[in-house]
């Protein structure tokens, strides 16, 4: 996966491109790595339940020619485990016949189209897993010669409805005659470009607090049973407070998420493969840099305005 | 390393049960039960909402609800990096950190411009980022961090144009860009470009001034770090300031309006941003980490960015005396009586002093004065106060409208109700030097304020006594046990040093403050009978040491301009010399001192010896003087008593004699070294009464009684009696005063010349045995005979006794010169209109020629016969034919003999024979008639 | 052109308070070059006001000076083309009498004689040609031997070579009275 659509895979004696229809104007996500949340690529965007619709072109280099066993492209929704590859599933799996075996010279178009093919799960690029969805073009040859594959990913997002609960998070915690706080969120439940809001409330200070922190924190869990991974992953650090309070002191909590693109929507027991939780984490770190922490889960939500 | 790392604080870890996080869980919760919880932090949300009435509006911090379940986990972690204990960092080492960021920040500021210059807004705040990282530095001292915050604020003025710009072109809208930029993780750079959007966003859209306002606000409590906060909140103050004053110089309707807000609503804000950077100045106290001087030294350095909201709020132009006393205030007052830091309050009762207008302040006077009252020991009520009254006083000069508000407003009667619970409620933390000081300014004020209120100022004064009393409560009980054991006299003066050695040393400021409130208004009123009215003024004075008494009494007598008379009453006389007593009495041990010094000398040396040196008989003979530097002082001072005289009203003669009886049982307290000062004058003016006296009762139709006690007879009398307790201390003067007397009596025509004759008979008696100088002799013996000469009431029989004696007495003088000039001066007294005995005075000429002829040293031989010559020339010119022609040409030629023997060498043979030229000129050319006997004597010529 | 105060009979404070607040106004310093003051100042202070007025001054002893200060009887001073005598006059007696002055001016051979004591302000053309000058007393204060009350008065000198223009200055009750009189070829006789 090192470039966009139209980039030809080369094969030895000829080339395989991908045409989507509409590549034009169609929206992209951008794919960012799971471990330095760096932008690694940029994908065609395919709703839930979108037609999937091109062409594929095959070119022979000429005054060569081409046999081969058939060509076919392939949809594929796939899970992939990276740390054990054989718990990989592909969920769903549609196949189209381009051209029979046959032999073939200069340059052939093949449209294609899966319509409204059911695409069930968000793209996710995490650490430990990944869930892609891909067309795959297979020239298939003869034996003992290899076939050549060429795959083109896409992106697929989800859009949800608002949710119908969306409770404050309200707590107290504390640590008895030295720290005693109470915070609040506003929402439980947040869209991608939402804004976290609440306060911090501090009832009893009695430590030297140098700063205080807001983070969100992603953990991936991947597998079942034995193989099953937890990954845990800071994704944002954002300082809500410089400098220690006093008793009574009511910090604001402001927070915009939009700031923060690689952050997905939380997912639950996708394909009964992974999971994919978000979690606020409130830090207080003290002069002696200790640090003190609070976290509680927050459900993140792609909303249907707000693009990606 | 971790474990390493963490074994020193084991005691901390304890305490919160290692890892897991002991946590204020279910249990605990629920033992103390909820409610407890929800009233204590109910508690604390009144202490907040109170100390912010004003801002409830806007402050908005009570949606809080009672959290009912609370199953909260704290986790903690171990230190992850090295202990780093910033407020340990040595000078040094803030040096080269301050150093370092410097560098650092001015190398981002050239990024900085050099990306608004490219247009890249990205990368603009990525830059500016790292400018604002320079104020995220460790603690370190005030002073640098300022220096630092000048040179980011210099580089956010570009950033500021920079935004509004962007908003102008429509690359962002003003609303992007304020989400934009809370974007930044680090929420002192955030809140830094979060005011500055909200500037721009402002400009933009004047409906939202209001909320961007307020959310700028709660937004900066983010920042609780004290002196990052108080710089941030300082930042917002003056950023709101500008915006303020930008669009006052356009309209000068009103400011805030202009703004899209209400000059409430910028009150409001301006006083919740007050409140915050008050609360985040005084918790600078509590850093532990510090010493108590350094960080009172580090608070000092910052206060003016929580003063900097005071004097915004005063420059509002839609502020008005309602807005001011209605809202302003109280809530200043709320916040400065409720933050107990005694810095705190002293100085932003002082901003709220300096701020705003004096006619604010009459307004809420009352107010302030209670605020005054509720503010903790300690504070420096003197400065509040002070600087208040010096306000007010300065205001009431202005004119004469000013001083007129000033009094509607019942100014001065608010500071005395007041002031004294304002002092009670200091309590001993409040210096004697505080209280004092505090009268002086609000004298001074009262002076300017209310010019003819005698009784403010007494009431002032009477204040100062209770502070004094109060601070030396023992001393007075030892006071009042002395007192009745003594008589009254006494009891003033024990009171006095009990006083003076307890409670005030010597030089000290608080004894040069109650000078000060004892003489500002002598030097206001500069009348005597407006000071008198002052009941305490004694009282007050008692306070200090004799000397300093002295200097204050001395300043009543000097401010008093141009010595009007204004003294009519025996009483308001008795008033002044009680006012006065320490300058007019002698103090105990100051008689014997000069006794001693006095017998000292006539003890060790007879006054009569020839061969004393002069200095010595002069102690005396004449004035006693004391060895004291400040001899000059004093004689000054007592010159002021003495004018006492001329301060009395003159209407009635009869009743001004009363007066002067007054004046001379005052004076006789004072001591020979006094009343040769101050019984001269009184002498004058009772020689000068008697001849008003003598001519009242010469008017027709008005025959006063000679028997009268105040008939110009007996006021002669009064003179005799006081010349001869002048005697004592100064012969000479009173000798003198003996022959005005004499000159006095003559100008009227009593029934006969005993007055005169006694007058005389004392002057000679004083010259025949206290003077002994010769020097004084001779100018006092030609006095008498002066005086003698002026006369001409004497008897004949009278006459000759005192001009014999006169004769008797310069024949006796000690030298040659003396005799023959003396005697000259006797011929005068037996050729007057009433007494031509030419015989007696030809023998005067002759004995003074013997005398003269007897003087040894040449020179002074010629120049005496020269002055025989003129003596003669009058007299005979005047008719005294017995000087007859020989007697004249026996002198010449004395004087020609005599000069022509010195030769031309000697200036005095030259000086007598130009004398003597002179002399015949006259005689030739004036008066050639007269002399044509003599001139055509042959030897002569 | 030299301006000469003459002044004297203070009597401060044993008669009269101090000098009239109207003299204190006149006689402020750098307007004068010489003061002859012929005594009776009586006190320190008097003497320190003159001096601030014009430190170039001469003082002779009156009857009512204290004894031990350093003034002397009578002094002589050249002032432009004319010579000044100065004495108090109370030595002179009988006291106040012309002829008396006009014998002391001429024993002194000066051409202006400055005295005082009379309380008096007056000047007087001798026959001889001098001129004697008693500026009166700068006090108002009283005399003795006179029942009349006394006008505070000096007289201000201005000299001209042998030219005196002579500015009197007296005052009467609430006014002042400014005269001027001048005196031409004074020094005809030596």
């Amino acid at each position: 996966m090192q470039s966009a659509l139209s980039l030809l895979g080369l094969g030895s004696s000829c080339s395989v491109l991908l045409v989507l229809d509409g590549a034009e104007e169609r929206k992209t996500a951008v794919i960012y790595s799971p471990t330095s949340h760096k932008r690694v690529d940029e994908l065609p965007l395919f709703g839930e339940t979108e037609t999937v619709s091109g062409k594929v072109v095959i070119s022979v280099r000429e005054g060569k020619s081409l046999q081969h066993m058939g060509i076919r492209i392939e949809f594929i929704g796939a899970v992939e485990m990276l740390y054990d590859r054989e718990s990989s599933q592909e969920f769903t799996s549609l196949v189209r016949e381009l051209e029979d075996p046959g032999i073939l010279t200069g340059t052939k178009q093949y449209p294609f189209a899966f319509t409204q093919v059911e695409k069930a799960y968000d793209t996710y690029n995490g650490v430990n897993v990944r869930l892609r969805y891909f067309l795959r073009v297979t020239v298939e040859r003869p034996p003992y010669i290899p076939n050549i594959v060429k795959e083109y990913d896409m992106a697929v997002a989800h859009f949800q409805e608002e949710p119908q609960v969306n409770n404050t998070i309200r707590m107290e915690v504390g640590i008895e005659d030295s720290l005693h706080i109470e915070f609040e969120y506003k929402k439980s439940k947040l869209h991608l470009s939402d804004v976290v809001l609440g306060k911090v409330y501090f009832l009893q200070v009695r430590i030297k607090i140098k700063r205080m922190e807001l983070e969100i924190k992603r953990r991936e869990s991947a597998g079942t049973g034995v193989h099953a991974v937890n990954e845990t992953d800071t994704l944002a650090k954002f300082e809500i407070m410089d400098g220690s309070p006093v008793r009574g002191e009511s910090i604001p909590v402001r927070m915009f998420l939009s700031a923060y693109p690689s952050l997905t929507p939380t997912y639950k027991n996708i394909n009964n493969k992974f999971s994919v939780k978000y979690f606020l984490n409130l830090v207080l770190v003290d002069e002696d840099d200790r640090r003190y922490f609070k976290q509680h889960e927050i459900f993140l939500w792609r909303a249907a305005t707000n693009g990606n | 390393m971790e474990k390493g790392l963490r074994k020193p604080e084991e005691e901390h870890t304890k305490k919160r049960n290692t890892n897991s996080i002991k946590l204020k869980g279910e249990t605990n919760l629920r033992r103390s039960g909820s409610s407890s919880n929800v009233h204590r932090r109910n508690d604390a949300l009144k202490r907040r909402s109170a100390s912010l009435s004003a801002l409830s509006k806007i402050a908005n911090n009570s949606e809080r609800s009672s959290p009912r379940n609370i199953n909260g986990n704290w986790n903690s972690e171990g230190p992850s990096e090295d202990k780093e204990n910033n407020s340990a960092i040595e000078h040094a080492e803030q040096q080269k950190l301050m150093r370092e960021t410097a560098q650092e920040l001015r190398k981002n500021s050239i990024l900085l411009r050099q990306a608004i210059e490219k247009d890249d807004f990205v990368q603009v705040l990525t830059r500016a980022t790292e400018v604002l990282q320079a104020l995220r530095i460790p603690t370190i001292h005030p002073r640098m961090y300022y220096e630092l915050y000048l040179a980011v604020c210099n580089e956010l003025r570009h950033l500021e144009w920079f935004f509004a710009d962007q908003v102008k072109r429509n690359k962002i809208t003003a609303l992007r860009l304020y989400e934009q930029v809370q974007e930044t993780p680090h929420v002192l750079s955030r809140l830094y470009f979060l005011i500055i959007a909200g500037a721009v966003y402002m400009g933009v859209e004047r409906k939202l001034t209001k909320n961007i306002l307020k959310d700028l606000l709660e937004m900066c409590s983010g920042v609780q770090n004290p002196m990052k906060g108080l710089f941030l909140r300082g930042y917002f103050t003056q950023l709101l300031r500008s915006k303020l004053s930008e669009n006052n110089q356009e309209e000068k309707e009103n400011d805030a309006q202009e703004l899209g807000i209400t000059t409430q609503e910028a009150i409001e804000f301006l006083l919740w941003n007050f409140g915050e950077a008050n609360r985040l100045w005084i918790r600078m106290q509590y850093d532990a980490s510090k010493e108590r001087f350094k960080r009172d030294q580090e608070r000092r350095q910052v206060e003016t960015l929580v003063g900097l909201n005071i004097s915004t709020l005063a420059r509002l132009s839609g502020l008005n005396v309602t807005l001011y006393s209605n809202i302003v205030f109280p809530a200043l007052s709320q916040q400065i009586c409720s933050c107990h830091d005694p810095m705190a309050q002293e100085y932003l009762a002082d901003c709220v002093v300096q701020a705003f207008p004096d006619e604010y302040h009459l307004q809420t006077l009352s107010e302030f004065l209670t605020m005054c009252m509720k503010l903790i020991p300690g504070v420096s009520i003197r400065q509040i106060i002070g600087g208040l009254a010096d306000r007010f006083a300065k205001f009431s000069s202005m004119s004469t409208e000013s001083r007129k508000l000033v009094e509607e407003c019942g100014t001065f009667s608010a500071f005395e109700r007041h002031l004294p619970s304002i002092l009670s409620s200091q309590g001993n933390s409040l210096s004697l030097l505080d209280v004092l000081s505090t009268l002086l300014s609000l004298t001074q004020f009262t002076l300017k304020a209310y010019p003819g209120q005698v009784d403010y100022i007494n009431v002032l004064l009477g204040f100062a006594i209770d502070s004094l009393r109060s601070g030396c409560s023992i001393t007075r009980k030892a006071q009042e046990k002395s007192s009745f054991l003594s008589d009254d006299m006494n009891a003033g003066s024990t009171q006095r040093s009990l006083h003076s050695s307890v409670t005030l040393e010597e030089g000290s400021p608080e004894e040069r403050l109650i000078v000060r409130l004892l003489t500002s208004p002598l030097e206001e009123y500069r009348s005597i009978t407006m000071t008198l009215k002052l009941g305490n003024f004694s009282t007050l004075l008692s306070f200090l040491r004799l000397e300093m008494q002295r200097f204050v009494a001395a300043s009543l007598l000097r401010n008093h301009a141009e010595y009007r008379p204004c003294i009519g009453a025996v009483e308001t006389l008795e008033k002044l010399f009680e006012f006065i007593r320490p300058l007019v009495e002698e103090s105990p041990g100051e008689t014997e001192f000069i006794q001693q010094q006095k017998n000292a000398n006539s003890s060790q040396v007879h006054p009569f010896h020839a061969h004393l040196p002069r200095e010595v008989v002069k102690v005396s003979t004449t004035k006693v003087r004391v060895a004291e530097d400040d001899s000059g002082y004093f004689e000054q001072v007592q010159a002021f008593v003495a004018r006492i005289i001329y301060l009395l009203d003159e209407t009635d003669s009869s009743s001004l004699f009363g007066l002067y009886r007054v004046v001379r049982r005052y004076l006789y307290r004072g001591g020979p070294r006094r009343t040769c000062i101050t019984l001269p004058p009184l002498t004058f003016a009772c020689l000068h009464l008697a001849h008003r006296r003598y001519k009242e009762s010469a008017l027709p139709g008005n025959q006063l009684p000679t028997e009268s006690e105040s008939s110009a007879e007996h006021i002669f009398e009064f003179v005799l009696e006081t010349l001869s307790s002048l005697s004592e201390t100064d012969a000479v003067t009173s000798l003198r005063l003996h022959l005005q007397g004499a000159l006095a009596v003559n100008q009227c025509a009593f029934r006969n010349d005993t007055l005169l004759y006694e007058f005389f008979a004392r002057a000679y008696l004083l010259y025949e045995q206290e003077i002994a100088d010769s020097r004084i002799q001779f100018s006092t013996l030609l006095l008498i005979i002066g005086t003698l000469r002026t006369v001409n009431r004497l008897e004949p029989d009278n006459y000759d006794t005192l001009s014999s004696k006169a004769v008797k007495h310069a024949a006796k003088l000690l030298t040659r010169a003396d005799q023959c000039l003396a005697l000259c001066a006797c011929a005068q007294l037996f050729w007057t209109p009433w007494l031509m005995d030419g015989s007696r005075t030809f023998t005067c000429l002759e004995r003074a020629f013997r005398s003269a002829k007897s003087c040894l040293a040449l020179g002074e031989r010629s120049l005496l016969f020269v002055d025989i010559l003129n003596a003669s020339m009058y007299l005979y010119e005047s008719g005294c034919i017995e000087i007859h022609l020989e007697f004249f040409v026996d002198i010449i030629h004395h004087i020609q003999e005599v000069t022509n023997r010195m030769g031309n060498e000697s200036s005095i043979g030259k000086a007598a024979s130009a004398r003597l030229t002179r002399a015949l000129n006259y005689m030739r050319k004036v008066e050639p008639e007269k002399y044509s006997n003599l001139l055509h004597h042959q030897r002569l010529i | 052109m030299v301006l000469v105060l003459t002044i004297g009979d203070f009597h401060i404070p044993s008669r009269v308070a101090a000098v009239p607040l109207k003299f204190r106004e006149l006689l402020v310093p750098g307007k004068i070059q010489r003061v002859l003051c012929t005594g009776n100042l009586c006190n320190k202070e008097t003497e320190e006001f003159l001096k601030v007025i014009c430190p170039e001054i001469q003082i002779t002893k009156g009857d009512m000076d204290d004894v031990q200060s350093e003034y002397p009887e009578r002094c002589v001073t050249n002032i432009g083309q004319l010579s000044f005598g100065l004495c108090h006059g109370h030595q002179l007696i009988p006291w106040n009498d012309p002829n008396c002055l006009a014998a002391l001016r001429r024993d002194m051979g000066v051409d202006v004689l400055v005295v005082g004591h009379s309380h008096l302000l007056k000047m007087t053309e001798t026959v001889d040609g001098g001129l004697i000058i008693d500026p009166g007393t700068a006090t108002g204060a009283p005399v003795a031997d006179s029942l009349d009350s006394k006008r505070p008065s000096f007289i201000l000198l201005d000299i001209q070579g042998s030219k005196v223009i002579a500015y009197t200055y007296e005052i009467y009750g609430e006014d002042m009275k400014v005269d001027r009189v001048v005196f031409e070829r004074l020094a005809s006789f030596k």
